[in-house]
């Protein structure tokens, strides 16, 4: 059972590709709803838009897969509301089958870092009673920046690229910021890939912890939260050496 | 078609979006399309797009979920091109 269960997903928007998708019509048709598409096609910044509803859902997918098991990522099913979104971030919500996932975004220049947590599920789902949100610690790491540690072989299994490898070294140093030293960042294989990371303590899974890996292009971004209850939803590590980029 | 044809087609489609080229120079059916060849969630979209011009295809979420290495998409293709799209 899923004590709590958190996304993200970062996007970097210098990525080849990512400009001008507002004006791509069947890529916004595949994976916007109608309410969405004109959301987005009536922000300040439709190229910013399309990349923060693009990232809650695949945060909420993240977190809706480690709720249910095998999810079909079928894109319009994440129906995201934005919140009192400003220009540099803001917030919203993700709605998936009985699932209520809220989101928090990071923007900037050349990334969009969405940051969820699942509020509200259905009974018989694997997961805790609904609870308060918690703190959610995320960062990120430019990929020009150095990061120390060595992965263990446990960890280096599921590791296919270096990116990967560091997505699990950013999570690390967030446990460490929550005075947990030696955590491994392990993924367990499912019937056809790779299955959510798990944090674990010499091999041991830790109850109550939850940690979400994400990279793209030049970044690289990770989320932890852990069980003890919070005032605050979503608490980010500005001023932090490791967030690298601000 | 036959499955090099579509095989050929696939890589050919793929190239664009693929980061590590090598990998997609020497690709196989096993090869992962996210995983090995670099290529991000979104591109996927935009490749799945291409599959459906380039075959004549229509393909749902449903199918496009199972796409994981080329050879899901080989078959895919396949399946949907024999079944008349």
């Amino acid at each position: 059972m899923t004590s709590l269960a958190i996304g993200n997903d970062i996007v970097d928007l210098a990525e080849p590709g990512a400009a001008g998708k507002a004006r791509d019509r069947r890529f916004m048709d595949r994976v916007f709803t109608a309410e969405e598409r004109a959301c987005i096609l009536g922000a300040l910044s439709p190229a910013l838009a399309v990349w923060k509803t693009w990232a809650a859902k695949e945060t909420a997918y993240k977190i809706a897969s480690k709720v249910r098991g095998k999810v079909v990522f079928a894109h319009r099913a994440f129906e995201v509301e934005p919140g009192a979104a400003g220009t540099a971030g803001g917030w919203g919500r993700v709605r998936f089958d009985g699932l209520d996932i809220r989101v928090r975004w990071e923007t900037a220049r050349d990334y969009v870092h969405c940051v969820g947590q699942l509020i509200q599920h259905r009974p018989g789902d694997a997961a805790a009673s609904p609870h308060e949100p918690r703190p959610v610690h995320s960062a990120i790491v430019h990929h020009g920046q150095l990061l120390s540690g060595t992965l263990s072989a446990a960890e280096r299994a599921s590791v296919h690229s270096t990116p990967s490898a560091r997505a699990r070294l950013v999570a690390r140093r967030l446990f460490e910021r929550l005075g947990l030293q030696g955590v491994e960042v392990l993924r367990h294989w499912r019937e056809r890939g790779w299955g959510p990371p798990v944090a674990a303590i010499g091999g041991e899974m830790l109850p109550g912890f939850d940690v979400s890996l994400s990279h793209d292009g030049r970044f690289v971004a990770a989320a932890v939260a852990g069980a003890a209850q919070g005032s605050g939803f979503l608490r980010r590590g500005r001023g932090d050496p490791i967030t690298g980029v601000r | 078609m036959d499955h090099a044809a579509a095989l050929g087609k696939v890589v050919a489609i793929i190239k664009p979006f693929a980061k590590n080229t090598q990998a997609l120079e020497a690709a196989t059916d096993a090869t992962r399309i996210i995983e090995d060849l670099g290529v991000n969630s979104a591109r996927l979209v935009d490749i799945i797009l291409a599959f459906e011009d380039e075959f004549g295809i229509s393909v749902d979420d449903e199918s496009a979920d199972k796409v994981h290495t080329v050879g899901d998409a080989v078959q895919m293709i396949l399946q949907k091109t024999a079944a008349g799209g």
